[in-house]
């Protein structure tokens, strides 16, 4: 999301973003360390507080040894999803591996490309604007074109579907 | 960085790579040995970033255990599989649960069977 400057707009989808320390020390530290700028925008969402960073408290700690994730998760990976079930909140997970662990643990989850489809069912990007979004979202991040297709297609059914909902109400 | 030494005892180098490390010494003004040990040290760096990358690709690991395995941050990971076209494993089937699944979150119950019914179409292709 930081590297297609979708958090402020993510932020308004979900009411709040927040990465566990694990997360953090991924994407932040070790992006900073190696000089990434991406890794200086989500820095910057943390100290403007658009993006909260919260350490797992002992009982989460607990779940996520008792939870025996599989080691292809990483472990930024494996706090989101023990921190989204404590928190009972929906968990972000662009990893299809995460998000089969997700699955077992009761975890709601979402991906990056949802939430975008999510901004448009929500009224805070129009068509025009999703598939901008989309689009630049794709070239970050390497998407398949049959699922950048089916997006477009996905947008589009969903916007009319809006629509249709509004002229009858 | 520490360094140790490695006994490689009787290795055997095809005489053209032999030419190639003393061209490179010389054109460096180095040892052969050092351009060895760079060379050594990149290659091993690159085969763990590709070995990592493969798994990611196959679906064994997430893209942040990949960069973890292979050393590098999840930014150089990102732009390793980006850049090799290793595009990561998932279906349309999924996406389109995803997607529904967050419609009926949000009580768009219709147009999550809607989207629904289109992966059923998906699927019968």
């Amino acid at each position: 999301m930081g590297k297609a400057d979708l958090l402020s707009l993510a932020d308004k989808v979900c009411d709040g973003l927040a990465i566990t320390t694990g997360v953090y020390n991924e994407a932040v530290t070790g992006g900073l360390n190696a000089g990434h700028r991406d890794a200086a925008k989500i820095a910057r969402a943390t100290q403007t507080g658009l993006v909260k960073v919260v350490s797992l408290a002992p009982g989460t700690q607990e779940l996520l040894k008792q939870a025996a994730f599989p080691s292809a998760l990483g472990p930024g990976e494996q706090e989101t999803i023990v921190e989204a079930a404590a928190q009972q909140c929906l968990a972000v997970l662009d990893d299809t591996r995460a998000r089969a662990s997700a699955v077992v643990i009761g975890v709601e989850f979402c991906r990056t490309e949802t939430l975008l489809v999510e901004a448009l069912v929500a009224g805070l990007v129009n068509l025009t604007e999703f598939e901008t979004s989309l689009l630049r979202l794709a070239q970050m991040r390497n998407m398949k074109a049959s699922e950048l297709a089916e997006l477009l297609r996905l947008g589009r059914l969903i916007s009319e579907g809006l629509r249709d909902d509004h002229a009858s109400t | 960085m520490t360094m140790q030494a490695l006994n490689l005892g009787r290795l055997n180098i095809e005489t053209e790579t032999l030419e190639t490390l003393n061209l490179l010494a010389q054109w460096q003004s180095t040892s052969r040995a050092q351009i060895i040990q760079r060379l050594l040290r990149d290659g091993a760096r690159q085969a763990k970033i590709e070995h990592a990358a493969g798994l990611y690709g196959r679906g064994e690991l997430t893209l942040e255990r990949a960069a973890l395995m292979a050393g590098v941050s999840i930014y150089d990971m990102m732009a390793h599989v980006r850049v090799h076209g290793i595009l990561p494993p998932g279906d349309l089937g999924e996406l389109q649960s995803d997607v529904a699944s967050m419609l009926a979150r949000r009580g768009h119950d219709e147009l999550a069977q809607q989207v629904l019914r289109a992966e059923q179409i998906t699927d019968e292709r």
